[in-house]
């Protein structure tokens, strides 16, 4: 059982780095970074508590926020979309 | 022009030779004897006040003339009260206006004997004080001096308060007094000092012939109480004194020697108990006061009416106590500093600082750091001990809570929020300059501007 779901990781993996161009697994691992980072301050503020609340949502919604916006450029600026955003222009 | 400076010189004279009552209450004393001669008996005791620059008055309290008041003030400072006897007291110096007295700052000495009307008893119940029966002694059949005429009530008092600040430790340690008289039962309210009180073996009781002890006494044991002081809220004193007979002449000079025992004295200690014991009664000893009071911020000296929650201040107070005819520093170490908003916040101990010998009033200090609730505030220093008078110095200061801009910067707790958010500005910039200078998005731009 596991070795399948170890092999079809594999398999997704080996597809991920040949098929996607550099730009978008760039963006991917700025995304990845976001999450860690959103993911740790969550966690933190369940096990320690809600002290300085403000500061927590502070930091949390900056993470969502710069995940959202990361996200986006990566719509627009995947090729196999490039149809649907013919009236943006590379500068955006 | 000599007439004028004859006049002034006179007004000096006066001035420098002005008489200063000892006492800080004042130097009037009306003494109340129960007949003209009783005068005599007690010679010693009325010199020696006349030597401490008393001037006393003799009246009896049946004379109609003798008024305590005079136009609503006191007419004497202190009141001696050798009359047990007398029952019809005129209504210018009964119990009430004796209660009056006390209230108005007065202070008085109450002698007893065997023979208390119910007038006095029921002028010592109201300070709780319960002297027993009429024709009742303080009887001690191991305690009794050889001088005894074989009733044994003539005592040599045992206990004897350690407390300095009503005797001092010659007194204490010197000879015992000779006692003879009536008893009474000391009641729990904490005004009361206990100043002299019988040994175990004694008994208050009737001293009739073949008197067989039928009934309960009242008292029994060291809870007979032959002396009892009681300082009242507005700092006057009372004492009572069951024996008239320890103020005579007689035993005043009467040599002690207690039955059964080798120890004697040539002279009891009756002459220097009666004087420290006029001395503490009529305010000449134990007396407190606080000359002033600071509280300011550290580091500055002015006096706010409005602090913020959490400073640090320095409060500051003088205390200074009267003994040996001088106003001089004080030297309790027990003054405590309370800030209160209906129940204490903070309590703490002033240190006293050390005096030159020249200084009137001892400085007591503390640094103290305001609670974190805001209100209005007394700063109370009540300082209450047995012997001494009752101090309690009150301010009232605000405190506010922080000004918007006082809180602090960084909450320590929210480091991990603060480096989350950063890490998101840093992440970004890093971002957008790797996008800009990537090689292959340029590419995607020549393609559209070409």
């Amino acid at each position: 059982m596991s070795d399948k779901v170890s092999s079809a990781i594999q398999k997704l993996w080996t597809s991920y780095s040949k098929n996607t161009p550099q730009s978008l697994q760039l963006i991917d691992t700025y995304l990845v970074f976001i999450l860690f980072s959103g993911v740790f301050q969550f966690v933190h503020c369940v096990l320690v508590g809600t002290f300085p609340y403000n500061a927590f949502l502070a930091g949390f919604i900056s993470t969502v926020g710069s995940f959202v916006l990361a996200a986006n450029l990566r719509i627009q600026t995947n090729p196999d979309n490039a149809g649907e955003f013919k009236s943006i222009s590379p500068e955006r | 022009m000599r007439c004028l400076l004859f006049i002034f010189a006179f007004v000096l004279a006066v001035g420098v030779f002005r008489v200063e009552p000892r006492s800080t209450t004042g130097n009037r004393v009306l003494v109340l004897l129960d007949k003209e001669d009783d005068k005599a008996l007690y010679s010693k005791f009325f010199n020696s006040l006349e030597e401490r620059e008393y001037q006393l008055t003799y009246k009896l309290p049946t004379d109609s003339t003798v008024d305590l008041f005079s136009y609503g003030e006191r007419a004497y400072d202190h009141v001696i009260n050798f009359a047990p006897k007398t029952k019809n007291y005129k209504d210018k110096v009964n119990p009430l206006s004796l209660l009056n007295f006390v209230n108005k700052g007065g202070n008085i000495l109450l002698g007893a004997s065997s023979e208390l009307s119910e007038t006095m008893r029921d002028f010592a119940r109201e300070f709780d004080i319960d002297f027993d029966d009429i024709d009742t002694s303080v009887i001690d059949h191991f305690n009794y001096d050889i001088s005894d005429d074989g009733k044994h009530t003539l005592i040599n008092a045992k206990g004897i308060t350690n407390n300095e600040a009503i005797l001092t430790k010659n007194v204490i340690e010197g000879p015992p007094v000779l006692f003879r008289g009536i008893a009474h039962k000391v009641g729990t309210i904490p005004l009361l000092t206990k100043v002299l009180w019988a040994g175990e073996t004694a008994y208050s009781y009737e001293t009739k012939a073949d008197q067989q002890v039928d009934q309960e006494p009242l008292v029994v044991g060291n809870k007979v109480m032959l002396v009892s002081a009681l300082q009242a809220r507005n700092n006057a004193r009372v004492t009572f004194v069951g024996s008239t007979e320890l103020f005579s002449d007689r035993f005043f000079d009467s040599p002690i020697q207690r039955t059964n025992s080798a120890e004697s004295f040539p002279k009891s200690g009756n002459e220097d108990f009666a004087k420290d014991l006029t001395k503490w009664t009529f305010q000449e000893k134990g007396v407190l006061k606080v000359t002033s009071r600071h509280h300011h911020k550290e580091n500055e000296t002015e006096e706010l009416e409005l602090y913020r929650i959490k400073d640090n201040i320095i409060y500051t107070i003088e205390i200074s106590e009267y003994a040996n005819d001088h106003w001089q520093a004080f030297n309790g170490t027990d003054v405590q500093f309370e800030a209160i908003m209906l129940d204490p916040y903070i309590r703490k101990t002033l240190t006293p600082l050390p005096t030159s010998p020249e200084q009137q009033a001892r400085k007591y200090k503390a640094h103290i750091q305001l609670p974190d609730v805001y209100g209005v505030f007394t700063f109370k220093v009540n300082y209450k001990r047995s012997g001494y008078s009752y101090i309690e110095d009150s301010s009232v200061v605000a405190i506010r809570p922080f000004r918007h801009n006082e809180y602090p910067r960084y909450i320590s707790a929210a480091y991990p929020y603060y480096t989350g958010a950063a890490s998101m500005i840093v992440g970004f910039l890093l971002f957008s300059a790797i996008w800009f200078f990537n090689k292959e998005s340029s590419k995607i731009v020549k393609k559209k501007t070409s």
